[in-house]
């Protein structure tokens, strides 16, 4: 994958003309309008989400325009055509992609994390112009790929475009690009809910308050557009939805069984044959999308073209009972053959569709099978495709939320969540102990670059105060006490630390040797004053038990020890934290 | 001091006029790149849509050429240019059904029956499929629906169609109480049309309901007293149901308008039925005739039923089994000549009820011996069946 190697955000400069009005730098900015990046931040998810929406219908028309421009309004086996156009498409890509847009390869999911993780949030017009043009000739010329991810990674350059020019700072620029991928996938999906989840599960990794609103109404506004051009409903018909019968349970099991294999082998042929072909010469990577076309287009020709492209007219024909299982089967194999030809290749598209392709065609075919040997226990055969999808995106894509919601959105129908949590768990937790590196991980690395794993992200143990706390042996002190009783017990001998519990009930951590300074320059006659009157106006933070771990860790510069406070009764403490108790803790890891 | 907050707010304001800018510059990005899209979507829409009406042409064209298979392929792409398209998914639905792909064409009109339950259309296609299916009582069920439901055009006679369609599909089932039903309520509805009435009168033959038919038929020639097909179907029913006179009037009517049409001559079975009630009336000894000529038309019974015995002793007396077989007949003629018979019948009506009822007797036995009789015999034969309604 080429990424850009140095980045461009320039709004840390401290001279920007704009309309030839000079503008101080970006700190000046944020000291002169406070609350100006955060105002504008809401507005601008809408601008960017009405650009990302106009452009991935564009983008979907042009797919589809190229679709039937080069391989016919009906491409069907034994035309030549589906042979030589993929491969021409492949070949004028590959040229393209060398020389003109060298960042356009991939799929676009790992581009835009590493605009988020590495780029500071910058994703260069060419790349988008590059992506648009690439892919859509792409998969319109009948590889076998789809335009959601591509779609995602559009959405996110339209917002790193915008957020540059309006010059935010480069914390904000990093923080646009998850937002406008939210909207390039919604609008794309026709499924605000699942773009939203897929971000946040993959590119974002956990869910950031500061940034959900931002997403939300960036994906609802492309959505908006989006419906606007071509209706509200789905990319496929939604048959009938229905659970029969309990027992039909345990063919959903079956499914979730399949997915996870199917997903397993999906991924080892993507982990196996892009590198070897990314390892081969220069001269050699600009052939192999077309021979990747040519051998795509072989499948159509000898009989199977429904896995040119997307596929979702073939996915819609599975939902209705349209094939027998042994095609369907058939299909979900030559799927899995003919996408990893192309995606390894370095021909611009996404996974999506491919992966939903697959396991609509995995659900179907479950379905029928039952439907024939099972008569009296199945339910809709489009009800397993519906599930299939779902269990493909869990296993395959790793995003087990997202594709729970992905098929409640897109059907409509909450009476098949059931099945799908069922069947989507079994695929998850198989392909997970069966492959424990997703696959967008797996490109990352075969990329030569390191962004952080979702799934670890996801899962990780967020670490409380509660795990550090250590009991109270530091000795106590009222805040009324007088300086002369402090001065005696000093006397006695220097205790490391002090807590001194004031008389608003607050607390005021110190070391022994400060507390004996403090005290040491009282002259005799103002011996009667008390300690806290000493002590002035500022308090040790208060923290609770149930507090992040890390809020703990930059008060440790200025106090010695952190007093942990009960929440129901103030000045009750529930012990202390130490810096040395917080470090303990993060290296033991829980 | 003061300088410098005059240029803090010189900047703010610099920042205030360029934010506005630049959004205003956004918004006209946004409209101009919308209305780019929006001509581009409908030179792309538009686009479909030809190519969705080719293919739905030529799929409609190849369905009539009774080429199904091909017509799915057809209307296939062409509802992937125009998938909500309920007309072309309609056709593709029944060029599935014809092509067998039951289930599929069932999903395909479930799918289209969900947006529009009350269809009358949608809902007989699926009772179609569930009778193909074997669902009867889903068939039933969409067939009321149908009949119930919405239809274009002339729903009156499509629902009447409907009906009929699902009376047949109870009588082939041989659920003969639900057709009755739902004839009941067609003959109810029915229109001023003799052909429905002709069509009614047939389904009511079939679950068993003569007197019922005979109805129909008689309100359809009442309906259209110049259509010959009423009459020569009234006719044959009245003949089937021992209506002899009734028979004979019907079909002499036929005959007679059938000649006026100038469309040849009555059916062979007919003219066969006009002619054996004809005989029948002049052979049959009805209550109502005068003494004598009943007397008379006994006494001939009486001969041609002896005779008929004879015949059939000599037929069979080399089978000990069938000649012991009309022994019972025999007993019943043991008073010797016709000349004694005559003599104590005359003027004793309940002689000449036993007298009449030994013939239909005797007939009876040597059809089961010696099989089935000709002319007057065959005419007696028929007419013991239901004697008293021989002059209806």
């Amino acid at each position: 994958m080429m990424l850009p190697t140095s980045h461009k955000p320039d709004s840390d400069k401290p001279k920007r003309r704009i309309l030839l009005l000079e503008l101080p730098s970006s700190a000046e900015i944020s000291r002169i309008a406070p609350g100006r990046e955060e105002r504008l931040f809401l507005l601008l998810s809408i601008f960017i989400g009405i650009i990302s929406g106009l452009l991935v219908v564009s983008f979907r028309m042009a797919i589809e325009w190229l679709n039937v421009l080069l391989l016919g309004s009906a491409p069907g086996a034994g035309q030549v055509r589906l042979i030589i156009v993929p491969a021409l498409a492949g070949l004028i890509t590959a040229v393209l992609a060398r020389y003109v847009f060298p960042n356009v390869r991939g799929s676009g999911v790992n581009q835009t994390k590493a605009a988020l993780y590495i780029h500071n949030g910058y994703i260069s017009v060419r790349t988008v112009v590059g992506k648009f043009l690439l892919s859509a000739l792409a998969i319109g010329g009948g590889h076998s790929l789809g335009p959601e991810d591509p779609s995602l990674q559009i959405g996110a350059g339209v917002a790193s475009l915008i957020s540059r020019k309006i010059g935010l700072s480069r914390e904000r620029l990093r923080i646009f690009a998850p937002v406008g991928a939210a909207a390039g996938l919604a609008a794309a999906f026709n499924a605000p809910i699942s773009a939203i989840l897929f971000v946040i599960e993959e590119v974002i990794g956990t869910w950031s308050s500061a940034v959900l609103g931002s997403i939300v109404l960036s994906a609802i506004s492309s959505v908006v557009v989006a419906r606007w051009f071509w209706g509200a409903e789905p990319m496929f018909r939604i048959p009938a939805v229905t659970l029969r019968d309990p027992r039909e349970m345990l063919a959903y099991a079956v499914l979730g069984l399949v997915g996870g294999v199917a997903s397993l082998v999906f991924a080892k042929s993507l982990g196996y044959l892009r590198p070897r072909l990314r390892n081969l010469g220069a001269q050699s990577q600009m052939f192999q999308p077309a021979i990747a076309g040519l051998l795509v287009g072989g499948i159509g020709y000898f009989g199977f073209p429904q896995v040119m492209g997307p596929g979702y007219s073939a996915i819609d024909q599975a939902m209705h009972a349209q094939f027998a299982w042994k095609v369907l089967l058939a299909l979900a194999l030559l799927k899995i053959l003919a996408t990893t030809l192309s995606f390894s290749s370095g021909t611009p598209g996404g996974m999506f569709a491919p992966t939903l392709f697959i396991g609509a065609m995995l659900g179907a075919t479950v379905g029928t099978f039952e439907k024939v040997f099972f008569p009296h226990l199945t339910g809709s055969i489009g009800s397993y495709a519906l599930v299939g999808m779902g269990v493909l995106f869990a296993a395959f894509l790793r995003a087990p939320l997202t594709s729970v919601f992905m098929v409640l959105e897109v059907s409509g129908n909450y009476s098949i969540i059931l099945p799908v949590i069922l069947a989507n768990t079994i695929a998850y937790l198989l392909a997970r102990s069966l492959q424990p590196v997703p696959i967008f991980e797996i490109f990352t690395h075969q990329d030569g670059l390191d962004l952080p794993s979702m799934e670890e992200q996801r899962e990780e143990s967020n670490l409380h105060i509660e795990a550090a706390i250590e009991p109270t042996t530091v000795p106590i002190i009222p805040g009324n006490k007088r300086v002369v009783e402090i001065r005696a017990l000093l006397g006695s001998g220097l205790p490391e630390t002090v807590l001194i519990l004031c008389s608003d009930m607050r607390w005021y951590a110190t070391r022994g040797v400060e507390l004996n300074d403090l005290t040491s320059g009282i002259d005799t006659d103002q011996e009667d004053i008390s300690i806290e009157s000493l002590l002035g106006q500022e308090r040790t933070p208060v923290i609770f038990p149930d507090l992040p771990l890390d809020t703990a860790l930059h008060h440790f510069s200025r106090w010695p020890i952190l007093p942990v406070s009960n929440r129901s009764q103030r000045g009750t403490l529930e012990g202390v934290v130490t810096i040395e108790g917080v470090l303990k803790c993060y290296q033991q890891g829980s | 001091m003061i300088n410098q907050e005059f240029e803090t707010r010189l900047v703010r304001r610099r920042l205030i006029v360029r934010d506005s800018i630049f959004f205003l510059m956004l918004a006209v990005v946004c409209i101009a790149l919308f209305f780019v899209t929006l001509f581009l979507f409908r030179s792309f829409s538009s686009h479909r849509v030809d190519l969705a009406k080719r293919w739905y042409d030529r799929g409609a064209r190849d369905l009539s050429a009774h080429l199904p298979a091909q017509a799915v392929t057809d209307l296939q792409t062409a509802l992937a240019y125009a998938p909500e398209e309920r007309s072309y998914q309609l056709l593709l639905a029944e060029a599935l059904s014809d092509v067998g792909n039951t289930a599929e064409a069932y999903s395909y009109f479930m799918n289209l029956w969900e947006v529009e339950p009350g269809s009358g259309l949608l809902n007989l296609q699926l009772a179609r499929l569930s009778a193909k299916m074997g669902r009867a009582d889903d068939a039933v069920h969409s067939y009321r629906a149908s009949i119930y439901g919405t239809w274009e055009g002339d729903g009156t006679v499509r629902r009447r169609e409907v009906r009929l369609e699902l009376i047949r599909y109870l009588l082939d089932r041989q659920d003969y109480a639900k057709a009755q039903a739902e004839l009941l309520i067609a003959a109810g509805n029915a229109s001023e049309d003799t052909s429905a009435r002709l069509q009614l009168a047939k389904l009511m033959l079939e679950t068993g309901d003569d007197n019922a038919a005979l109805a129909q038929y008689e309100k359809a020639i009442h309906l259209q007293p110049s259509d010959w097909r009423a009459y020569e179907a009234a006719g044959q029913l009245a003949f089937r149901m021992g209506h002899y006179s009734t028979a004979r009037r019907y079909l002499e009517d036929a005959a007679r308008r059938h000649a006026m049409t100038n469309d040849g001559s009555l059916s062979t079975v007919s003219s066969r039925m006009l002619s054996q009630s004809a005989r029948i009336l002049q052979i049959f000894p009805g209550a109502d005739l005068p003494a004598n000529q009943r007397l008379a038309r006994i006494v001939g019974a009486i001969q041609t039923a002896q005779n008929r015995l004879k015949a059939c002793h000599a037929q069979v007396a080399n089978n000990a089994t069938s000649v012991a077989a009309l022994q019972p007949a025999d007993a019943l003629w043991n008073n010797g000549h016709v000349g004694s018979v005559i003599n104590k019948l005359r003027g004793d009506l309940q002689q000449q009820d036993a007298a009449i009822q030994n013939i239909f007797q005797t007939e009876k036995i040597t059809q089961e011996v010696c099989g089935e009789p000709n002319g007057d015999d065959q005419l007696l034969l028929l007419t013991s069946r239901s004697p008293e309604g021989v002059l209806k």
